[in-house]
């Protein structure tokens, strides 16, 4: 059967389609300048956009007279858009919850650049020394002695294993996870004795291993 | 009918558009045609991917599409542009009735007015793309909206949502000017007398790109212009 029935299709049908067209685009006109809800806004525009597609489809691409085997071709494009559509939104649309567990882009992006960054400075030196040059250039040295004396914050001589009585009276064991909360936030946990005047030095925790493994040497 | 039977005397009888690997014209129009209807599908696939990138970047910028689309883009010419395309899309549907109904001095005209139409639509969009050049509202890098006092605020990207903008439009632009090519070489052979009711299918198939183009149209026009 081959689709020759339309050149019989009156000329009135051709206007008919046309006025509709015209009709149709006064209504999604007249729709946006009332101005409805977003979301109904959207959906209207859609569904009178389809209407459209469908008059144009069917009378002036002759859809209606055409090959039936062309009308399923033509609307598994839409079917094949619909899936393509759909996935795209599932992934676009769960991103957050994903992106709450491992970080976003960015954030991880600079994690492999500050660890990038490490393994360059760090070249071939023990974590030991690595610690120790960490401790001249971070700022340690200007309030944390080697020696045992008292300056801004309590001196790293002797710290790891020590017990430290804390500003609200507990006391505890510094251990890898103290020295490490202690340069991460330096207010959580204050000694006794001193001022909470600690700032947050941008310690990356591959530095921080390093600083650990250096005040351990220092006995 | 086999083709190869009768040797000259039967080939005087062929229709002179008829291709050789053809039975008859039916067969070959039917073949034209779907080979015309699995383009349109890849076009409409393509303009697909371009549909996604504007619903995934309104959905990460709602605000940003909302600004920019209300503040810089006219809905009364988006509004005229569309008028121009659907009766465009009725000249050439007429045209294409004309054609298969051997009507010569019908052809031509209707098809010439599809062109003006359409080089109406494009004289329209170049006016809307040289103001928007003009106030620096250009995609990604080449964006300078600020300087002529456009809101910026945090999650705001206006260069975003221009870069939405004239992809789609862009090659939508495209697509007009190169029908209105077809169409221009169509009113050539139509003049010489080529396209009649023995050889339409050319005719027809340009017809069919048209109004896909118009289609695609009626689906830009709300979503740049009108949703709030």
């Amino acid at each position: 059967m081959s689709g020759h029935e339309h050149e019989h299709m009156p000329l009135k049908t051709y206007f008919i389609i046309y006025g509709a067209l015209l009709v149709l685009t006064v209504v999604t006109v007249g729709v946006s300048v009332i101005g409805l809800p977003s979301t109904l806004s959207i959906v209207v525009a859609m569904a009178v956009a389809t209407v459209k597609a469908v008059l144009v489809g069917t009378w002036f691409m002759h859809l209606k007279y055409d090959r039936k085997f062309n009308v399923f071709v033509f609307l598994a494009s839409f079917w094949f858009m619909a899936i393509f559509f759909i996935f795209t939104m599932t992934d676009l649309s769960s991103r957050g919850d994903i992106l709450a567990v491992t970080g976003n882009f960015e954030q991880r992006m600079d994690e492999a650049i500050a660890s990038e960054k490490f393994d360059e400075e760090a070249g071939d030196m023990t974590p030991e020394e690595l610690g120790a040059s960490l401790y001249a250039n971070k700022g340690c040295v200007g309030c944390h002695s080697l020696d045992g004396s008292k300056m801004v914050g309590p001196s790293f001589k002797g710290l790891y294993g020590r017990e430290e009585v804390m500003a609200d009276g507990s006391k505890l064991t510094a251990d890898d996870a103290y020295i490490k909360e202690s340069i991460l936030e330096p207010q959580a946990k204050i000694v006794e004795g001193y001022a909470p005047v600690m700032q947050d030095l941008g310690v990356t925790e591959d530095e921080i291993v390093a600083i650990t493994a250096y005040i351990k040497t220092l006995k | 009918m086999n083709a190869n039977e009768g040797g000259a005397a039967a080939n005087a009888d062929r229709n002179p558009y008829l291709a050789h690997h053809f039975l008859d014209k039916f067969q070959q129009d039917d073949a034209v045609k779907m080979g015309m209807w699995l383009f349109l599908v890849q076009e409409l696939l393509f303009f697909g991917g371009l549909f996604m990138a504007y619903i995934s970047m309104r959905f990460l910028y709602p605000e940003t599409f909302l600004q920019e689309a209300l503040a810089h883009l006219d809905w009364r010419l988006g509004a005229i542009n569309t008028v121009a395309l659907l009766t465009s899309s009725l000249t050439m549907a007429l045209a294409v009735r004309a054609a298969q109904q051997g009507k010569q001095k019908q052809l031509v005209p209707l098809l010439g007015v599809t062109a003006v139409l359409a080089l109406a639509f494009m004289g329209i969009k170049y006016f809307e793309y040289s103001h928007k050049i003009h106030d620096g509202l250009m995609p990604g890098i080449y964006y300078a909206g600020e300087a002529v006092g456009a809101v910026e605020a945090v999650h705001h990207a206006p260069q975003i949502f221009f870069s939405v903008y004239f992809m789609m439009t862009g090659v939508h632009g495209l697509h007009v000017l190169i029908g209105v090519g077809l169409i221009g070489y169509l009113m050539w052979r139509a003049t010489k007398g080529e396209m009649n009711e023995n050889n339409y299918s050319f005719v027809d198939n340009v017809g069919l790109y048209w109004h896909l183009v118009d289609l695609i149209w009626i689906f830009l026009f709300p979503l740049l212009y009108l949703v709030k």
